[in-house]
């Protein structure tokens, strides 16, 4: 028998039912404090705005290393 | 009934793993985390107190938290009971510097656990340790499987279901002496 088959509740059925029953419910005024106190999410980047932002700038300096180095051979 | 055991369904491996939005996590879990608070302080106040912190110290948290590695409502709860460590030290404290502290009068006189309860076993809560009443809260009430709840207490699985046992036991046995 595993520790974990939930048999420790066996012959507590009434005593579990009244527990699971009337549980605690958590006030609004929490739910509201909460979610106050959680900033708002973080924008997602699109896909295209990464490759904007990352990929366009990489591209404009290794054509800038490209053309200097064809200067410098050709001069 | 929801198994609240399950990773998310967004979030189960192979697929690609992204952390489901914070507010659904609030709206999803915050009764269990209060319910967990309150049966193991025995305080409302202090357990409205401990789950704001709880969800506040989630939320810093939140980007490194790996669904892969357990439900949210798993992690959650171990956040929860480490902050209530630290209010319980604080309690101890507290109570040493003022002697005339009357926080047990004050309990017998409303309903902590729940307005629903027969008096007999909410009185027969009181009586538990906190330890006794939090693994209550995290099988009975929050449902959490075995291994999830030993994993909160930081214990064995055979020394969790033991605790169980014991507390259910007890709780019996003080809503006898209740009655009587």
């Amino acid at each position: 028998m595993s520790a974990f088959d939930g048999s420790e509740m066996d012959g507590y059925e009434a005593l579990v039912s009244e527990l699971r029953a009337n549980p605690p419910v958590a006030p609004e005024r929490l739910r509201q404090r909460v979610l106050e106190s959680a900033p708002a999410p973080r924008r997602q980047r699109s896909r295209k705005r990464k490759l904007v932002l990352v990929v366009v700038p990489a591209s404009i300096v290794l054509a800038a290393f490209l053309f200097w180095g064809f200067r410098r051979w050709a001069g | 009934m929801k198994d609240v055991n399950a990773l998310p369904a967004a979030v189960r491996p192979p697929g690609r793993v992204a952390a489901p939005p914070f507010a659904d996590v609030v709206a999803e879990h915050l009764d269990a985390v209060y319910r967990y608070l309150v049966y193991l302080t025995g305080d409302r106040a202090a357990a409205e107190d401990l789950a704001a912190e709880t969800f506040e110290r989630a939320f810093r948290s939140w980007r490194r938290f790996d669904p892969r590695r357990g439900a949210p409502r798993t992690w959650l709860c171990r956040i929860a009971h480490s902050a209530a460590v630290d209010w319980f030290r604080a309690e101890a404290r507290r109570q040493r510097r003022e002697e005339s502290y009357s926080r047990d009068e004050v309990l017998l006189e409303e309903a902590v656990f729940s307005e629903g309860l027969s008096p007999e076993l909410e009185r027969a809560l009181r009586r538990l340790t906190p330890a006794e009443r939090e693994v209550v809260a995290l099988r009975v009430l929050l449902e959490l499987d075995g291994p999830s709840a030993a994993r909160v207490l930081g214990i064995s699985g055979t020394a969790c279901s033991t605790r169980l046992s014991r507390a259910l036991q007890r709780l019996e046995e003080e809503m006898s002496d209740v009655r009587i």
